[in-house]
Parts: structure tokens; sequence; C-alpha cells
């Protein structure tokens, strides 16, 4: 065996031959690093003049991202940083080899602080090369980063993936960020075929096909998401995905689908705990004082409020939906006792089995009264309770029985009043004392949901709910709008179907309405219609003849250009139908048995 | 006056039978930013990966080494590809000594994107690569080895940086 040793000193000084902080930007400061998600913002390519120029773009893409669905939740869950560096150019450079190189776009080398360039043989595959340069910048300014988004100072398209997301200022270029955060911070896969090499089970990938057991089967009731082959033959046809052409992970101009959001929320709620801090200190005992003892978790809510909160005493439920809660000594049965908040995210995103058994954030305090007179007391669970829920009633503090307005007995009972109610309870003990608690009703919203349609494609969408206080709307092709009336511009057939609002009044009463919206496609013209409808006269004045050999009923309905139902006429064979519009141009629309088309109606 | 910190490295190249291993040694406290004082103390490395040719072995180097004060998430995404770097820390104590893979920089799959919104993937062979590496700093880190892996060769070290104090 023949061992041979060369040894030799490196210097490796160059990159640290200047200095390495920077003023970093804090765009969004929402939280200590350990418990938020860091995202930093790099540019390449901007000069000492373009750094105003940078720290703008970096503040659009991070508005673009938190505006993006399901990150707009959960905002407050990030932090966002920007570390404007000068490069000693302006822009990227262009070795103008490949193919598909833009004509346009002039070929030169720039001297920039990353080594941005597109690419040799691809070009559209802007990459950086001074990955040296750019830890060492993280290093000394964000060493907490948990993702990388690189800017590229030029407007013509391009970006890469990989470990950090590479694009450029071109206004189709910030989803190409979105779409690789995907891949490495919700570990997606593609939804479009990449080649048989990247199959494996992931979120929004897997080989199992049965609806029944496929792991997004919680969706499956969602439009738009189904069990999708990614072929229709070879390996891509052993693999299946949660929709077609309708997720960011497959196009670029697709919001990401109801499974890939479902991932996402999963994977920030994995990464923060949405109990920053507590008070009192849980590391001792806490002793109750005679007077107020508040109990309070500092939260990191999303947007909407989706925390669930409940308070308990010894395993007893005590409270729900604060923050906080007051306890006081004559609560405690025995002198010592466990105070436990659990916090439990409910959102709408995350369809996840046992959601609740395994992400429900537990705080527990000990708890002491020793030192607090004991004193017979009467709680509501839920002072105000929404019609038809009920609430649990509880007494405190009795060193003998309770008796109950109600004819019951025993320190807990469970109402649901009508109407808001006073109940007493008397303690007979040495002494009898009388105390009563009131528990108020509030009536559910009445609400109203209705859409503008039917609509022909091209048409915006109205939908409308009223009645309440928050709007909650969810519906096809990844619909989701917290506003009471919602449009949807430039409606296609995918926008057909029905749209569920959850709407809740200001003490958080909830109710689910719905309204079915249809928008047809403007079809083209079909097995020559002329050969078996007869319209006349179009341009048309007064009223139209309508003529179809057609056996049975025909309906034929007259849209304005924003697609609104107008007239609508059964008839066998003919019909004279008056016109009572304005001129312009309409669409009619004729249906016989299977037969459907439309065309367009002029009236002058 | 101009502050320079220098990263001494040895370089030791090992020969046995034929198989070739690069090993370094990096003195961690003579790190650039490195700071004695903090408990979450991380590494950060790149390193420059090249071949010289289809066969030939992958050559591996250290060529940035610099320290911050973090401590890390684990977000590292799974890596598909069957073409990796393996990554194990070694440790002087009982620590896990967790393996994490990475992205080969010689044999790439990259996403191309275009204006439209389609999508599609390419593979990319270079000569040449950046392995970048973000490393939890333990006081018990003695060295941090890295393996090739790949369907031809199977799974060969190629290199091994030995952490002094
Ligand atoms: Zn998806």
């Amino acid at each position: 065996m023949k061992t041979l040793f060369t040894s030799l000193f490196l210097f490796v000084a160059g990159f640290n031959a200047f200095s390495q902080e920077f003023k970093v930007d804090t765009l969004y400061k929402n939280g200590p690093f350990g418990n938020r998600i860091n995202v930093v913002i790099l540019g390449d390519g901007f000069t000492q003049a373009e750094l105003p120029k940078f720290s703008q773009e970096a503040k659009k893409f991070a508005d673009f991202f938190l505006g993006y669905k399901p990150y707009d939740h959960y905002k407050s869950y990030f932090n966002f940083f920007a570390i404007p560096t000068p490069s000693k150019e302006s822009g990227v450079t262009n070795p103008g080899t490949a193919p598909d190189a833009y004509p346009e776009q002039p070929v030169v080398t720039k001297d920039t602080y990353y080594g941005a360039s597109f690419g040799s043989s691809i070009h559209r595959l802007v990459t950086i090369s001074n990955y040296a340069a750019m830890f060492n910048v993280l290093a000394y300014n964000l060493p907490s980063w948990d993702l990388i988004v690189m800017l590229v100072n030029t407007e013509f398209y391009g970006g890469s993936g990989g470990s950090i997301a590479v694009h450029t200022l071109n206004s189709a270029a910030n989803t190409i960020g979105v779409h690789e955060i995907g891949h490495t911070f919700s570990y997606l896969s593609d939804e479009y075929w990449a080649g048989p090499q990247y199959g494996h089970e992931s979120p929004n990938m897997t080989a199992e096909s049965n609806p029944a057991i496929v792991k997004w089967k919680n969706w499956l009731n969602t439009t738009n998401i189904g069990v999708f082959p990614h072929g229709m033959s070879g390996d891509a046809a052993k693999w299946f995905k949660p929709t077609s052409a309708n997720c960011l992970m497959e196009q670029l101009d697709k919001e990401l689908c109801a499974v890939c959001r479902e991932a996402t929320t999963e994977k920030m709620l994995s990464l923060v705990d949405p109990v920053d801090g507590i008070e009192p200190d849980n590391s001792g005992t806490v002793e109750l004082a005679e007077g107020d003892n508040i109990f309070k978790l500092n939260l990191v809510e999303p947007e909407p409020n989706s925390l669930k909160i409940e308070w308990r005493l010894d395993g007893v439920l005590i409270g729900g939906g604060l923050d906080r809660v007051n306890l006081s000594g004559a609560q405690l049965t025995n002198p010592t006792a466990l105070l436990t908040a659990t916090v439990f995210d409910t959102t709408f995103t995350s369809r996840v089995n046992d959601a609740a058994a395994q992400r429900t954030r537990t705080v527990e305090w000990k708890v002491d009264r020793t030192n607090t007179p004991v004193t017979f007391r009467l709680t509501a669970e839920a002072p105000v309770i929404c019609a038809g829920d009920s609430t649990k009633l509880t007494a405190t503090g009795c060193q003998g029985t309770v008796a109950w307005s109600t004819g019951e007995t025993g320190n807990e009972i469970t109402v649901n009043p009508a109407a808001t109610t006073e109940y007493s309870a008397t303690c007979t003990a040495n002494e009898t004392e009388q105390l009563a608690v009131t528990v108020t009703v509030v009536p559910l919203p009445v609400v109203t949901v209705t859409n503008g349609g039917p609509y022909f494609e091209g048409a915006t969408v109205q939908l409308n709910a009223e009645g309440g206080q928050n709007y909650h709307w969810t519906g096809p092709d990844n619909f989701d709008a917290q506003i009471p009336n919602p449009v949807i511009e430039d409606a296609t057939v995918l926008n057909s179907g029905e749209y569920e609002v959850e709407v809740s009044n200001t003490n958080g009463c909830m109710v689910l309405g719905s309204t079915t919206v249809k928008v047809d496609p403007i079809l083209a013209v079909d097995n020559n219609p002329d050969a078996f409808l007869q319209i006349g006269p179009n341009p048309a004045k007064d009223f139209i003849h309508v003529h179809t050999k057609l056996p049975g009923t025909s309906e034929l309905t007259i849209y304005d250009s924003n697609g609104r139902r107008l007239i609508s006429k059964s008839f066998v064979n003919t019909a004279d139908i008056k016109l009572n519009v304005n001129s312009g141009l309409y669409l009619y629309r004729f249906s016989n048995n299977q037969k459907e088309f439309s065309r367009k109606l002029i009236v002058q | 006056m101009l502050k320079r910190n220098l990263i001494v490295l040895f370089i030791v190249s090992t020969q046995l039978g034929g198989c070739k291993s690069a090993e370094s040694v990096l003195k961690v406290s003579e790190m650039p930013n490195y700071d004695k004082k903090s408990a979450d103390r991380m590494l950060f490395l790149n390193f420059r990966i090249s071949t010289s040719g289809k066969a030939a072995p992958e050559k591996i180097e250290l060529v940035n080494a610099v320290s911050g004060n973090a401590r890390l998430k684990n977000l590292v995404p799974p890596v598909h590809d069957p073409y990796q770097i393996k990554v194990i820390p070694r440790y002087s104590a009982s620590r896990m000594e967790k393996e994490t893979f990475y992205e080969h920089p010689l044999f790439r799959s990259v996403e191309v994107s275009a204006p439209d919104g389609k999508l599609s993937r390419s593979e990319e062979r270079n000569r040449e690569g950046m392995l970048n590496i973000r490393l939890q700093d333990d006081i018990y880190l003695t060295s941090l080895e890295v393996y090739s892996v790949t369907p031809e060769k199977g799974t060969v070290k190629i290199y091994t940086l030995n952490f002094k104090r």
C-alpha cells in the first residue's frame, strides 16, 4: 500500500478583501427568526445608483408572494428582508449562444455581484455563478435565511430554481419564484410530466389511483380536483396528479391547486408555532392572587384568524375563543390545578386527517390557590352563543350541593336556550348562597346568495352575498375570496359550478350559502345549423321569426353582450319573438334536445 | 485598516490502492466572521466540483468558508435525481450523524419556464459546478464526508473536510 501525502497552505482571501457588511432592508419583520419563515431577497446587476430600484422590486416581489394563496392567509408567519449589493455594471451577461436567445437582446458580458447570466444552451435559464459571494453576504448579514430569491436586473424573461429561486424583472417571471419555492419549501412535484425519473410520491404526486384511498381523497369533491394520470401511456400513465392544467406546479399562469395549497399550509404550520409567547411564565407554579389572574397567549394570527383556542382547568373546559383567561382561586376545587391552553388552526386550506391530533399546540401552567379564599362562583363556558348552539355552565367553590334553576343538580350543566336566558344556581352548605349567569343568544345571519348569470365566456361573473359581516367564498377553478361581492373577469366554462360562501356576523355566528354559476361557451357553428334552423331578419328590428325542422320542444334565449339573459321562449317548430331591446349586439342560443348553438344577433 | 481574515487550509491527498479521496483541514476558529462566544454558529461552505471527462473521478475543492450566527431549520428539500451528493457530518461525541442529500452539480436537472407559463425540465451535464452547504457548528464536529452518488459508480467517497479547533 502506497500512501502519498502532499500538503499545502491555501490562502482563500480574495473574497473578503472588502467589507462584507451591507445595510439590510427589513421589508416585513413579524417575529423572531426561530419562529418565522425568513425570506431574503438578493439582487444582481443593480449598480450603486440602481439600488433604490432593487429595493422597490424586492418589496414588489414580497407583496406578490404574500398576496399569493395560501401564503396570503399567513402573512405574519413570514419575515422578508432585502440585501442591496452594488454591482460594478448594470444588467446581466447574455452569451447569446442558445437557440432560443432573444434576437433583440444585445450579447454582452457584465461584471455583476453574483455573476448572473442567461443560459448558454437554454437562454431563459438565468442562473448565478458566484455562490461564494452569496454565502459571504448572507453569513455576515442574514445567516438565518430559510428561502433565497434572487432578482436579476433585466426586463428580458428568464429564471431558474434549485437551492435558490432566480428570476428577472419581467412581469411574467415572478411566478417562477413562487413555483420554485413550491419545490424547495413545500416539496411539491411538478404537475407536468417531466420524465420517469421524476415519478415519486409527494404531496401532489402518487402512484395510487384509487379515489377511496388516494392521498388527496378529502379534496375530491372540490372543483377541478380529481385523480389525473400524467399521461396516457408508459411511465406517465403510472403516476397521478390532483388537477389537469389547473395548478401553478403545472403551468405558471395558474394558481396553486387546493392540494398544493394544503401541503404548503401544513409546511408553514409545521415551522411556525402560533404561540409566540405566554404570560405569565410557566416554568414554576403560579400563585393565584385574590383579584384578577390573567393568563395570556401571544399569538401569531392567520388572516382570517382560524385559530381555535380552548382553556381547561384540570381537563374541564373553562373558556374558549380568546387569547386570555381570567382565573380566580374559587374556580379550583383542589388547592392546586393544571391550567391548559390549546391552540389549533382550523384553516379551510387543509383537510389533513387527524390535523387536530397532529398540530394542536398546548401550553400548561401549574396554579396554586392556597393564598386565595374559596368563594362560590358561576361561569358560562360561552356567555354568548349562536342560535342552535349549547353551552356549559359550571359552579365552582361550593362546599356543599349545587341546585340549578333548570331543576338539575351538580357542578356542571349544559343548556341550549332558544333566546337569551338567565340561569341561577344555589349552593347549599353551611349557608345558602344563590348566583345567576346570563347566556345571550345571538341570531344567525339571514343570508342571500345570488349571481348575475347565466353568462357566456368572456363576461364578468358577479357573485353577491349579503346579511353578514365576514364572507369566505370558495368555488370552481380554485376560487377563493373574502369579500361579499367578488367578481370573476373574463369568465370561462371552468368558472361554472357551485360557489359556496360562509357568512358570519359580528358575533361569529356562521351560515353556509351557495349559488350555481353557469358560463356557456360561445359555440362555433356546428353541424351547419342553417340546415335545420332559420332565424330572421338578422339584423332585426322589432321581432324575429324562428323556424326549425327539428321535432319536439325547442328553446331560444337572447342574451345581451354581458351574458345577461333577456328573453327566453319555448316553442315547437315556429315562433315569433318580440324584441323589446335597444339597438346593439346580442347573442341568441338555440337548443333542441342534444343540439345547441349560439350566434350573434344584431338589433337596429 | 483593512482587516484580512485568512483561512488556512491543508490539503492532504491520500492515495490508497488507486482510489483517491481528497482530504483537507479547516481551522474553524480562523474562519471569517467566526464568533467564539455564540451558541448557535453555522458554517457556510462553498465547494467547487469538477471533472476532466465522463469517466474521470470528481475533483472537489473548498473555495470559500465563512461563519455566521444562526440556528438552522431543517429545510433541505429531498433530491429525487439518481445523481446526488451525499454529505455526512462526523462528531467526536454522541450526535446524530445525519446524511443530507444535495443535487449533484455536474448532473443537474434544470427547470425551464416560458413567458406563456409552460414548463419543462432538461438534464444538464457540466464539467464544473458548485456545492453550497450550510452546516450547524458544534464543538464536537470533527469532519464532513462528501460522497458522489451516481447510477454508474454507486456511492463513492470523494472528499473529507476535517475541522480543526
Ligand atoms: Zn397542485
